[in-house]
């Protein structure tokens, strides 16, 4: 091992995320889709899987970790073409419709049941994994993306969140001692099992709940409007979401709306 | 791919800290951006600032990264490991209001028995220790579940909650790792007496 390449590792890590961060502040920036990116893609239920499945990728030797990325990537394409299909899927499980779909709980309790045990168990389940996790991303992008017409930018903007958050966070940590990943790996899996168990369980069981609730909305209502008549091609957000591959309203499963509908 | 585990090299330790804290504060200023503009009260922040601002938890928690660090080995990590798993169990009792008489007694109790066993250098057997984590778990569990319904965003507020807990065991962890050097862990079982002495105050209270 020479210091050369010693330095290498850490200066990739350095540059991956310094292209990311200014990736990130020009999506900011945009005047059409910024204030989008900021207050949709930048939510906790966004980035925690992302980071969480970058801390798991930490932990793999590079050849797999470049694997579990392209299965990742894989993923949120599958995610985002086949949405309709998932989130029908998921409609099944009791008030999944009033939690967008109970995306979030899913993957992080898959990913978490993933990271709990160490990386002997995430080696072998990381593939899997991140294909399913990244459907499960696609899938919220698809249900939060404006996007009509051919304008996929903030589509494409989620996605390249996604992609790049893992990869930084995978080589940032390996800077640190593997021994204390593995820890933090057992650490964080018990993190977001937790999260997965109590969000899912309440959301399953809220109708039995007593106590009045308060449901959430994804966007909040603070959202910026984006409407057709700025000729952005964007659509208001608390619009019913168009599904890849249809065009007319009628098309549109509608689930975003029932979710926000009080 | 041995050598991105490998960090003896001086040149690699200069370019981690500053790697490793700018990517935190990157991500820093993400999720507070991503917070502030789109939830209200009941988010993120709500459950994000229970643990910290309700020194009760707060103590039991640090108690039980403190206390994993003394006793070393595996339950430096088994102990905040477990204790947000069994805490779901009292977060599920919690959100589904059924009540449980003297949960505040019992948050009491973990933050006296927990400093007691720091202030002692106890260490039982691990299940032993575990079991102990998991009862006061519950409790902590059932007050952070009784709020979670009322809450504007629950998921962010779940997440808020749990890294706050997650949180706060690592900097018992990390005291706990420090001060044990100190005067034979003498400093670290003086902090598990002062501990034990605000349970009282809170059992008392």
């Amino acid at each position: 091992m020479t210091s050369a390449g010693q330095v290498f590792v850490p200066l990739k890590a350095l540059l991956v995320l310094l292209l990311g961060a200014g990736g990130l502040m020009v999506a900011l920036s945009l005047p059409e889709t910024g204030d989008w990116f900021a207050q949709t893609w930048l939510r906790v239920t966004f980035l925690l899987p992302a980071l969480a499945l970058g801390f798991g990728f930490s932990l793999l030797r590079l050849w797999l970790m470049g694997a579990g990325l392209g299965f990742w990537a894989l993923g949120i394409g599958l995610g985002y073409y086949f949405a309709g299909s998932v989130l029908a899927l998921m409609a099944q499980i009791p008030n999944a419709e009033n939690h967008h779909y109970l995306l979030f709980p899913a993957s992080v309790l898959l990913l978490g049941a993933g990271l709990l045990p160490g990386r002997r168990v995430f080696v072998i389940l990381c593939l899997p994994m991140s294909l399913l996790i990244g459907i499960g991303y696609g899938s919220s992008v698809a249900l939060y993306d404006p996007s009509r017409e051919g304008v996929y930018l903030i589509a494409l903007q989620a996605s390249g969140l996604g992609v790049w958050l893992p990869l930084t966070v995978a080589l940032v940590l390996r800077v640190s001692g593997r021994r204390w990943r593995e820890i933090g790996c057992h650490i964080l899996g018990s993190w977001l099992v937790t999260v997965g168990l109590l969000y899912g369980g309440f959301a399953v069981f809220e109708p039995l709940i007593p106590v009045p609730s308060q449901t959430s909305t994804e966007p909040a209502p603070t959202t910026p409007v984006f409407l057709e008549q700025q000729g952005t091609g964007l659509v208001d957000p608390l619009a019913p979401p168009v599904m890849p591959g249809t065009s007319s309203s009628s098309e549109r499963p509608g689930f975003l709306k029932d979710s926000i509908d009080p | 791919m041995r050598q991105f585990h490998s960090h003896k090299g001086p040149s690699v330790n200069l370019l981690a800290l500053p790697l490793m804290a700018s990517f935190v504060l990157l991500a820093g200023s993400q999720a507070a951006s991503a917070h502030v503009v789109a939830t209200g009260t009941g988010g993120l922040t709500a459950g994000f600032e229970h643990p910290f601002t309700g020194y009760d938890h707060f103590l039991a928690m640090f108690a039980v990264g403190l206390w994993g660090a003394q006793m070393g080995g595996r339950r430096v990590w088994t102990l905040p490991v477990a204790f947000p798993l069994v805490m779901v169990i009292g977060g599920v009792l919690g959100i589904a209001g059924l009540p449980i008489p003297y949960i505040e007694t019992g948050i009491a109790l973990s933050i006296l028995v927990l400093g007691a066993a720091i202030a002692a250098a106890w260490k039982p057997w691990e299940w032993g220790s575990l079991l102990i984590i998991a009862f006061f778990a519950i409790c902590h569990g059932y007050a952070h579940g009784a709020e979670l319904p009322m809450a504007a965003n629950p998921a962010e507020y779940a997440v808020g909650f749990v890294v706050a807990t997650g949180l706060i065991h690592i900097i018992g962890i990390v005291v706990g790792l420090v001060l044990g050097r100190i005067w034979q862990g003498w400093l670290c079982r003086g902090l598990g007496a002062v501990i034990a002495v605000c349970g009282v105050y809170y059992l008392v209270a």
